[in-house]
């Protein structure tokens, strides 16, 4: 750490390593980004506020729901997970910084460009120069490939950078946790949150690369005269959905795993109880991880899978909740009989444990296969899946930040408005996803800028519910203002007994910390 | 200390992103190859093997006396079948029939009809699929037009006769199996599509 002047103002931020700047940077970004991918839900909410065609045409409406989706999973939930990474892991190991700190900086900085492409696509159709990528976030061949826009190839150069960015910063973070670790801390000593990150840094590894393929794929098909997905040519369009799902399944793991660490982490100390099972979250943990590489066919119950394979899946699917049911079982078993007291990182945490649960069964529902006949690319499929990653994934990001929020900028949150954005973000977010699973159930499908009238009162009312949601995380950033502004000053605990190394240092945490490592017991 | 340690990392850098590049090199190379030759091998995905007749049609006649057609005569297979054209190519592609009944063993003869309405020459060929998947391994063709490249003439029509059976072993619950043929336009400047 051998800095001689610290450079200030945009150079500071673009050739930085320190891991609490790159971080914040990464959080920053994936907050960005989560408003511009909810700007996009707003628009998809409008058009289908009302049946028939108001505001946007099809074809736009399916760039939305695309770039929606695509921004929201590679954009905001990922970058935030990583940005806690970056901050957390080196705090809560004892390690002065990210093992690799040069590649963390390039980590983060091919993300905004990557982005900038993708939303330049966006921008390019609004203007009328031709659509941008609407073949929904799973890009399907053919609709990829055959009947791709010409901006596909944007999209394609996007997901590579992507792709790069996060398989860098997973390789960072095995590192880091394998050889930065403080004497004394043995990996089943590890914080869960660790634990969590090197799992989920093993599956970004093993399957982003796998994603990679299907680009790389996907544009030899267009325009190199390969038929990997191409009937025409001997290929197969199924394939591309076994290849799609063998990264994305995993992927969907990639996306909850470091919220299980969160979430870990965060009810213990309000329930001023150690974790119940630490170590069967950890093998809880592992195992979700092994399983999911076995399960990705369950996305693809319709497309004529034998009997046999239907059945492997189906049975490999249900398998995965055991060890979620573990997990769900250790957080309300720490929770009993302790001292609860709710604090607003409780509050969203509480809310993952209920939300992420009803989220966790409509999958167990989609996971039989007779009825996936039914649900499939219904509206069910968009209830199931918002409820695990907007109440799971973004409830815990949002539990995080409130959590280590007064460590990060040293000053107290203003706890009248958290509170107001996290009882505003409950009711509105169920307002918004809970009718969508009756409306997959009377077979309203996904993915469509029109529907048969039946669908009209709960769709204006999922509206409704869309658009206070939205505006409900406005209030998150006054909170965030108000605390980087300034606010009631935090000590170097912040929430009582807290446990962690992170609160071993002062609040806001300096620059550089654990130069000197600290010793575990 | 610190030698070592950046030894440590270099080794984990290295395994970690022989994982990576490994994974890739899996996802594109060996993937595609083993996913046909397991639809080969189970027929999954409905794929035919275009590259011969599968029995010569003696062969048939003699399954079907020897094992006796009482008891598969006592069932009847319903065949549909469906013709579609790729947009690449302005072809008119149509069956003679929308569907035969036939008994298992017994072969039967249905003819397609193609035309090319442009005004210039060009080829083609039909690629099948066959829905149920199961059927796939029971379906026998003893003469197919998809076996070969079919080149036209400008205006040119022809007949395209399919000559095929099930063997008798396909199973009870399969009652209906529909072939379907997608013409796609051969791209005979590169060769590509084969």
């Amino acid at each position: 750490m051998a800095h001689h002047a610290n450079p200030t103002g945009l150079k500071r931020w673009l050739l930085t390593t320190n891991h609490k700047e790159i971080g914040s940077m990464y959080l920053l970004f994936s907050l960005a980004m989560f408003f511009v991918g909810g700007f996009m839900a707003m628009v998809i909410r409008a058009e289908l506020m009302y049946p028939g065609l108001q505001l946007v045409q099809p074809d736009f409406f399916n760039q939305m729901t695309t770039t929606h989706g695509l921004i929201m999973v590679f954009g905001a939930v990922m970058p935030a997970f990583v940005g806690l990474a970056n901050w957390m892991i080196p705090l809560m190991i004892g390690a002065p910084d990210m093992a690799l700190p040069r590649l963390n900086n390039w980590s983060f900085w091919i993300l905004p460009f990557a982005f900038g492409i993708l939303i330049f696509s966006i921008i390019k159709s609004f203007l009328g120069l031709g659509a941008a990528p609407n073949f929904g976030w799973t890009f399907y061949a053919p609709l990829s490939t055959t009947y791709g826009p010409p901006s596909t190839d944007f999209f394609i150069l996007a997901v590579h950078m992507m792709g790069i960015s996060s398989i860098m910063g997973a390789v960072n973070v095995v590192v880091t946790i394998f050889n930065m670790r403080a004497p004394g801390m043995t990996l089943m000593k590890m914080p869960l949150f660790v634990w969590t990150w090197l799992v989920t840094a093993f599956l970004l590894i093993a399957v982003m690369p796998v994603l990679a393929g299907a680009v790389t794929m996907m544009l030899f098909d267009r325009h190199f005269g390969t038929s990997f997905f191409d009937a025409a040519g001997g290929g197969d369009p199924v394939l591309f959905q076994h290849i799609f799902w063998f990264f994305g399944h995993p992927e969907v793991y990639i996306m909850i795993l470091p919220a299980f660490g969160i979430v870990s982490t965060i009810i213990p100390t309000f329930a001023r109880k150690p974790l119940f099972g630490y170590a069967s979250m950890v093998y809880a943990t592992a195992s979700i991880a092994v399983l999911s590489f076995l399960v990705w066919a369950h996305h693809m119950f319709t497309v004529g899978l034998p009997l046999q394979g239907n059945l492997f899946f189906m049975y490999m699917t249900m398998l995965i909740s055991v060890p979620t049911g573990v997990k769900v079982f250790n957080w309300v078993a720490t929770m009993w009989r302790g001292s609860m007291t709710f604090e607003v990182p409780m509050l969203f945490s509480l809310a993952f444990v209920v939300l992420f649960t009803i989220g966790g069964l409509s999958g167990l529902m989609l996971a039989i296969t007779p009825a996936d006949q039914q649900y499939h690319d219904t509206y069910f499929v968009v209830a199931h899946f918002h409820y695990v990653l907007v109440t799971g994934a973004i409830f815990s990001i949002y539990a995080a930040a409130y959590y280590w929020l007064p460590k990060w900028t040293g000053n107290m949150f203003h706890t009248g408005w958290a509170k107001f954005h996290f009882w505003s973000s409950l009711i509105t977010v169920n307002l918004l996803f809970f009718p969508m699973h009756f409306v997959g159930l009377g077979s309203m499908p996904r993915r469509i800028p029109d529907y048969p009238l039946q669908f009209a009162d709960m769709n204006f009312w999922i509206s409704i519910g869309g658009f206070a949601f939205g505006v409900s995380q406005i209030i998150f950033i006054i909170v965030l203002i108000k605390c980087i502004r300034g606010g009631e000053k935090a000590t170097a605990e912040v929430w009582e007994n807290p446990e962690g190394l992170e609160w071993t240092v002062p609040s806001p945490a300096p620059l550089h910390t654990f130069e000197v490592p600290p010793t575990v017991k | 200390m610190q030698s070592s340690l950046e030894y440590k990392n270099k080794r984990l850098i290295v395994i970690l992103t022989s994982i990576a590049v490994g994974m890739f090199a899996f996802a594109t190379l060996l993937l595609p190859p083993l996913y046909d030759v397991f639809c080969d091998l189970t027929g999954l995905n409905g794929k035919i093997d275009l590259s011969a007749p599968a029995v010569p049609a003696q062969s048939v006649a003699q399954v079907s006396t020897e094992n006796g057609t009482n008891q598969a005569a006592s069932r009847t297979l319903q065949v549909q079948l469906t013709t579609k054209t790729d947009r690449a190519i302005p072809w008119i592609f149509n069956s003679e029939s929308n569907g035969v009944r036939m008994t298992p063993g017994e072969s039967t003869l249905v003819s397609f009809q193609v035309t090319n309405p442009t005004k210039k020459a060009m080829s083609g060929r039909a690629i099948p699929s066959v829905t149920p998947a199961q059927a796939t391994q029971y379906l026998r063709k003893i003469e197919c037009f998809c076996f070969q490249e079919q080149h036209l003439a400008a205006g040119e029509t022809r007949d395209m006769p399919l000559k095929f059976y099930f063997t008798e072993d396909i199973p009870e619950n399969i009652k209906e199996v529909t072939l379907s043929y997608t013409l796609y336009a051969m791209e005979t400047d590169n060769g590509s599509t084969n």
